[in-house]
């Protein structure tokens, strides 16, 4: 009897945080109503703004895959000289303010910036198109999927991959067949969160990537531009929009465990 | 044991910080030092352009001179205006940019407003441009202002502003290049040549949110942008001064400046006007709301408003002046 | 041919070791934890850099420190190394595990009768989360035999199985290091399993090798008191004959009952206490200042007299006596 007393009082407390934390959520579905969404979704260039965030959004997760995916692994293996330095470096770009890394971006690849003028060669602006806003959702959502991705390699005990080195893989064809998918959850986690940051990227995008309006642009300009009560159906938008991906990711990654745990 | 017992100090620690956060966080929020006798805060909603102006030097002297708090908020005219209208926000005060951004809210939220001082749009322009030393030339008066705008057609040239459907800003810079290729005698070609295609659109690369147009000007990623004169002078920016013809700033010319428009979003379309500050109180008259207003009009907050690079203008009420309270009257004289 | 000779750093004590193993021989290395024996095996599969030595498998140099230098790395060295904990790949199903060094066209069928004669072989499609122990370590064993390794080092591999299972996989071990022809080293630390399964023994203790002979020298005539120790001899008792200090070991499955002089050292004593052990019983005998124990069916209290056969003898150095005729209390 003890027993499930303790259970429910657990069950009652994890419910009462959780509403709580999903309060702005859940108060966004008294305020919009499927009129509201459909109207605002049928107004004349609407559209658009949704697909230049799933646009960005999927470029900038191939971005953080392809980049932050060995650099990930590197500091996991401890193979980096001073690698707490390392760390402190991804964790001082998440610490800065997601406004602050967009107003350091400005004199980082603005247009008269060595960098910017080199970009300019490739025809590629980092201000106002839709490069600069990947390049925005990236800087906010890197460090995210970096440590996450550096949990999940460091989770894979290193002795799979000396067994694999013993039974005749070089290191690379080793990290392929063994760290990768034993990886492969965490790491489906990891991009999962960063999605998320990137579809909802909002400080560092208003300053150098003022436009093509993404979602959170929209919602923001909107606001301004005729109220609080025609910006919420974006904001619904968004939420639909970007969930699919984490959620189908998290349960890709709950299986794959469930299976190797047997 | 001993990891139990070090958890402690941690939870004590936590714990009196956010007690402290609280503590600081509730007193600052009265706002007032113990022992003054004026009870209230004046919230002041206000446009962006105010902001220097009311946080660093306004606010602390209407707090000091007349002993009630005071606590801001900027926004752009027209989102404020659109969130006071949706209960979003409820200030006492507001203060805008153009009456127009005011009108919308009579008379449910207020039936007068006050315009007092006006400021007037100039050029910024970046030190370091290629086009810095003909843009010192222009503003020094050796080469004649219409020159300024061939330079802004250039191919390459990197002009910054806001956006003119929600900034009033941003209209008022648009307006002013209409009004100046009318006054250059100009090809009519120019202003999209300037400002590209169509007007309203801000998915021009030269559009900014208005904080971010500061910050690209100061780290010299722009050649130019709009400015406000008096935001050009708080923050010490280069700028080249424009006529009253086209600067907005000369409310005698209001008939000359209307004829510059355009259409933003909800396909309404927008006049130009002077660039006159009004404000107004939203609601029921609080003390610390009305000896806000007080304050910008007495003698004292007319100087700082002066001393900030702000026109001063006479006091006029528009709307039902017999809803405007006793003592802004009495500021105004009659 | 496997040669091995080298000293690597660790945190108490500097490893040295010399090893030879003959293709198709099986040395087991023994002694007790920590003595680095683990390690041996390491730096033959280069995982672990020696500061000093060489490592030669088939003619080939692994390990080099001396000019030139060579380092092998570990997935070109076709040496396999089962550990205590397999390290099955949790990913992949029995089969891929096996197959998994095969390269890219493993043999099914090959596969298959191996997994047969691992008695796996109903388990190639499951997962290695749901294998027991013991069929994980064979499923280990058969990956390492799949890929074709050309040295087999098993570090305590058969740790928590039961000593049925632990017979079947000590002849099948045997037998397919026969067929291959390939040096294999088995680190245990029990007598009684190393003896199963290696032809000779290596004893190592803190980082030296105290001696390196067959099963059956090392046992009968360890070359020092402390080797003696690590393999089983319980009680020393003074042996005046060998001079001054000099004591003779004493094992208790190398003492019988009763008086027979000219087969070794006589002992009498009084019983002091005894417990079960197998089938019978091992008492505690007192004789002098020492208690030695070995198999007698005298109960405490009770007078008996055992001869312990042949015993190696040692001086007050440790170090081996040469054998004398006739040896007596």
């Amino acid at each position: 009897m003890l027993r499930s007393a303790s259970a429910a009082a657990s069950l009652a407390g994890a419910a009462v945080v959780w509403i709580a934390l999903l309060g702005p959520v859940i108060t966004l579905f008294f305020h919009v109503t499927p009129g509201t969404v459909s109207s605002a979704l049928r107004a004349p260039g609407a559209l658009t703004p949704l697909v230049v965030s799933l646009e960005a959004g999927l470029i900038t997760l191939a971005v953080l895959v392809c980049l932050g995916t060995p650099l990930a692994w590197l500091m996991a293996r401890g193979r980096l000289p001073a690698l707490r330095l390392w760390e402190a470096g991804v964790l001082a770009s998440l610490l800065l303010p997601p406004l602050v890394v967009g107003l350091l971006l400005i004199f980082m690849v603005g247009p008269l910036t060595p960098i910017g003028e080199a970009l300019g060669h490739l025809h590629l602006t980092a201000t106002n198109t839709l490069f600069a806003l990947i390049v925005a959702e990236v800087y906010e959502s890197a460090p995210y999927y970096v440590l996450g991705a550096q949990a999940a390699f460091a989770a894979v005990d290193p002795r799979m991959e000396q067994q694999a080195a013993l039974l005749g893989d070089r290191p690379s064809r080793a990290a392929r067949r063994v760290t990768l998918p034993l990886a492969a959850p965490g790491l489906a986690m990891a991009l999962a969160v960063a999605w998320a940051r990137a579809m909802g990227a909002f400080g560092a995008v208003i300053i150098i990537a003022y436009h093509p309006y993404g979602l959170p642009l929209q919602i923001w300009t909107t606001l301004q531009e005729t109220g609080l009560a025609s910006a919420l159906p974006f904001a619904l938008v968004l939420l639909v929009v970007a969930l699919p991906l984490p959620v189908a990711a998290y349960l890709w990654s709950a299986r794959a465990r469930g299976r190797r745990r047997g | 044991m001993a990891r139990r017992l070090r958890a402690w100090p941690l939870v004590a620690f936590v714990t009196a910080g956010l007690v402290l956060t609280a503590c600081s966080s509730s007193s600052s929020s009265s706002s007032s030092g113990s022992g003054s006798k004026p009870k209230g805060t004046a919230n002041v909603a206000y446009a962006a352009s105010l902001e220097f102006l009311n946080e660093k030097v306004f606010g602390p002297a209407f707090h000091t001179a007349k002993g009630f708090g005071y606590s801001g908020r900027a926004g752009e005219s027209g989102a404020l205006e659109a969130e006071i209208a949706a209960k979003a926000i409820a200030p006492n005060v507001f203060q805008a940019v153009g009456g127009d951004n005011i009108t919308p809210l009579f008379p449910k939220f207020t039936k007068w407003y006050v315009q007092y001082a006006g400021t007037q749009i100039a050029v910024a322009y970046n030190p370091s441009s290629k086009y810095a030393p003909q843009f010192q030339a222009i503003a020094s008066g050796k080469k004649p202002i219409c020159d300024l705008f061939p330079i802004m057609e250039k191919k390459g040239f990197l002009l910054g502003r806001t956006d003119p459907n929600t900034d009033p800003q941003g209209r008022s810079f648009i307006y002013m290049i209409e009004l100046a290729q009318t006054y250059c005698h100009l090809p009519s070609s120019t202003v999209t040549k300037i400002l590209g295609s169509p007007l309203n659109s801000s998915s021009s690369t030269q559009v900014f949110a208005e904080t971010s147009l500061l910050a690209h000007l100061q780290a010299g990623q722009l050649d130019a942008s709009s400015t406000y004169l008096s935001e050009a002078r708080q923050m010490h920016l280069r700028y080249i001064l424009l006529p009253p013809a086209i600067n907005l700033g000369d409310p005698s010319m209001a008939t000359q400046y209307h004829n510059a428009s355009i259409t933003i979003t909800g396909n309404v379309t927008k006049h130009g006007s002077p660039l006159a500050y009004v404000m107004t109180i939203i609601g029921a008259p609080t003390s610390a709301g009305t000896a806000f207003i007080a304050y910008v009009l007495s003698p004292a907050g007319r100087a700082l408003y002066q001393r900030e690079g702000y026109n001063l203008l006479t006091p006029t009420v528009t709307g039902a002046s017999s809803a405007v309270p006793a003592a802004v009257k009495a500021e105004m004289g009659g | 041919m496997l040669e091995a000779d080298v000293e690597v750093d660790r945190r108490e004590f500097t490893l040295a070791v010399t090893l030879r193993v003959a293709p198709g021989e099986r040395l087991a290395l023994f002694g007790p934890s920590g003595a680095g024996k683990t390690t041996v095996l390491e730096t033959i599969a280069g995982l672990v850099p020696p500061r000093r030595g060489q490592v030669v498998l088939g003619g080939r140099v692994l390990t080099q420190t001396s000019a030139p230098r060579r380092a092998v790395p570990p997935w070109q060295r076709r040496v396999g190394l089962l550990r205590q904990d397999p390290a099955l790949f949790p990913h992949l199903t029995v089969r891929q595990n096996l197959e998994y060094g095969a390269g890219p066209h493993p043999d099914r069928a090959a596969t298959e009768r191996l997994a047969g004669g691992l008695g796996i072989g109903g388990l190639l499609a499951a997962r290695p989360a749901r294998l027991s122990g013991g069929q994980a370590h064979r499923v280990a064993l058969g990956r390492l035999l799949l890929a074709r390794c050309e040295a087999l080092l098993l570090d305590e591999p058969y740790t928590g199985m039961d000593s049925g299972l632990r017979r079947a996989l000590t002849a099948l071990v045997r037998s397919l290091a026969a067929d291959r022809d390939i040096p294999v080293v088995l680190v245990a630390h029990e007598l009684a399993e190393a003896q199963a399964f290696a032809d000779r023994l290596a004893v190592l203790d803190a980082g030296r090798l105290l001696q390196d002979g067959t099963a059956d020298a090392v046992v009968r005539r360890p070359a020092s008191r402390r080797v003696a120790e690590l393999v089983g001899y319980l009680g020393f008792v003074p042996y005046p004959a060998g001079g001054e200090g000099a004591v003779a070991g004493v094992h208790p499955e190398r003492v019988v009952p009763g008086d027979h002089a000219g087969r070794g050292l006589v002992l009498s004593g009084q019983v002091r206490a005894r417990h079960p052990a197998g089938a019978g019983w091992e008492a505690g005998l007192a004789v002098g200042p020492d208690v030695i124990w070995c198999r007698l069916p005298e109960a405490p209290g009770a007078q008996a007299t055992v001869t312990v056969l042949d015993p190696p003898c040692f001086g007050a150095d440790g170090r081996l006596l040469p054998r004398a005729t006739g040896v007596s209390a």
